[in-house]
């Protein structure tokens, strides 16, 4: 299977379900279909230029169910919300414009919370057929290829990118205090 | 702060009622480290590595602050805020030293305003960052804060196992790896104080020995020594093993201050948790101070146009504290 269903210890019954997709060729068709609150695309697609890592991308996940759960999300719906739980400021549109698919995405991270009516074959179908792109496994070496080091320095406030994980980790569990 | 500690694998619904949302419906295994006066720490695992996914878990320490009852809800909610958000921001402080663009404040958002005019150290070398656990996650409403396991016996205990391996042995060389241990202790409350940091309550068991064995890329510590990644693995410290890097924990009364006062009673209670949990090693204790102030003379603060160095200012400032001390401990 290529997509990965990844249960986070303590939200068993929150499985996330996963593909990183490589040069994606469909961006706007994505953005559009989010944009018109498509239902059938309730997703969170992560820019990955912008992504560190499992962790970083997992934190935000965790930290979007459980605001979920404490009924204290920021944002519309925990798809959302796990994009601007990649942030480290409380600007909702600029997390959207910074984290999210644009027209100019490259490489995309496509999460899915499950539990609901879907089971992964179906989400997994349903992105196959509607994202444009070469799916690739989900891991620390594919996110860094992708990243763009620039525009995580200047997104999270850093000098260096190099063993800045924690720190990025950090200040997305503090953000909003 | 106090230190009850009992070591106890409990299973999860057993600890259910203490734990806040979402952990009082985790699956995953909790291992009870320390209760004290206003925290439970478990053992736990975080972000990966759950038992029912077959990756290799990632152990966390989950500091949990229960609601308390006779407090006045408002209060309360208000105290745990406070201590958990004191807690992280230190922290992730320090988890971007030489890394953050200067000037950036993680999590301080502008609102709060009350920048602290916190001198920043001479360098910025970025080793604050491997002495202090990273944060991984955190919850300020439900009280709870998930940071990186710290493998390695307390600080406390490796001198306790000294201790016994010395009255038995007693060799020179064990006395020299405790010097050195006390003047690593020493160098990284420098540090610590020279960004801008005090600790509020330093003592043995807020200092972890974590033995060297770098993982410079890793967030949390992979819990690899257990194979079918459970989490309960019992620790186990070198009876003879002093080595290793100090890592400081447990920053819930930390404050931002450069007032050498502050510094000097952050020693002074080392000084004197040190003294009643280690009577036998209390001799020993100068050379924590005398290590500190080399560390802070060399990179704290410069002080303009005096002869003396950061550290000495502040180790002449303890001279005061203590005699205060001991005046109050005559009167009181
Ligand atoms: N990150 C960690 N890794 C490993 N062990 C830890 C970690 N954090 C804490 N511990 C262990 O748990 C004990 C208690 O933790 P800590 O000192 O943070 O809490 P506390 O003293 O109960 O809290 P407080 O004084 O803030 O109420 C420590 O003395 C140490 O043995
Ligand atoms: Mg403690």
């Amino acid at each position: 299977m290529i997509m990965e269903t990844i249960t986070l210890p303590h939200l068993h019954q929150h499985s996330l379900h996963a593909i990183l997709f490589q040069n994606l060729s469909n961006a706007s068709f994505l953005r559009q279909q989010l944009l018109e609150g498509n239902t059938d695309f309730e997703y969170a697609f992560l820019d990955a230029s912008v992504l560190f890592s499992r962790s970083q991308v997992l934190a935000a996940c965790f930290r979007a169910i459980n605001d979920q759960l404490q009924r204290r999300m920021k944002s519309k719906n925990v798809h959302s919300e796990i994009v601007f739980s990649l942030s480290p400021n409380n600007n909702i549109s600029e997390s959207f414009r910074r984290f999210g698919v644009s027209e100019t995405t490259k490489d995309l991270l496509a999460i899915k919370v499950g539990g609901g009516e879907l089971g992964p074959t179906q989400v997994e179908q349903h992105l196959r057929q509607h994202v444009e792109g070469t799916p690739v496994p989900f891991t620390d070496d594919k996110l860094a290829e992708m990243r763009d080091e620039a525009r995580l320095r200047k997104v999270y406030k850093l000098d260096s990118v190099d063993d800045a994980e924690a720190y990025v980790l950090g200040s997305m569990a503090l953000k909003g205090s | 702060m106090a230190d009850l500690h009992r070591s106890s694998t409990a299973t999860p619904t057993e600890l259910h009622h203490q734990l806040p949302p979402p952990f009082d419906h985790s699956q995953e295994p909790f291992e009870l480290i320390a209760q004290g006066a206003e925290s439970l720490l478990f053992r736990t695992t975080f972000l990966t590595g759950s038992v029912s996914d077959g990756r290799p878990a990632v152990a966390a320490a989950l500091k949990v602050r229960p609601k308390k009852a006779w407090r006045h809800p408002t209060l309360d909610k208000r105290l745990t805020r406070a201590r958990i958000l004191a807690e992280a921001r230190v922290l992730v402080k320090f988890s971007g030293e030489g890394i953050a663009t200067a000037g950036s404040s993680s999590g301080r958002s502008g609102k709060s305003g009350r920048r602290d005019k916190v001198k920043a150290p001479k360098e910025n070398d970025g080793r604050l960052r491997d002495a202090v656990p990273n944060v991984l996650g955190l919850d300020w409403e439900g009280g709870w804060l998930a940071t990186e396991w710290i493998e390695g016996p307390m600080v406390k205990k490796a001198i306790y196992d000294y201790a016994k391996m010395a009255s038995t042995m007693s060799e020179e060389g064990g006395v020299q790896n405790l010097k050195g241990l006390l003047r690593r202790i020493g160098a990284v409350v420098g540090r610590l104080h020279a960004a801008g940091v005090v600790h509020g309550d330093l003592t043995t068991s807020n200092l972890m020995l974590r033995p060297h064995r770098h993982h410079p890329k890793a967030v949390g510590s992979r819990a690899s020594d257990d194979d079918d990644g459970s989490v309960s693995k019992v620790q186990e410290a070198g009876t003879d093993n002093l080595q290793g890097e100090i890592v400081l924990i447990d920053f819930g009364l930390s404050s931002q201050s450069i007032s050498d006062e502050d510094r000097a009673v952050d020693l002074y209670v080392l000084e004197r948790a040190f003294g009643s949990t280690h009577p036998r090693e209390e001799h020993l204790f100068p050379e924590v101070i005398a290590a500190y102030q080399e560390s802070m003379n060399d990179i704290g603060p410069v002080v303009k146009g005096a002869k003396l160095g950061a550290g000495d200012v502040v180790v002449r400032k303890l001279e005061d504290v203590r005699m205060r001390g001991r005046k109050k401990s005559m009167i009181g």
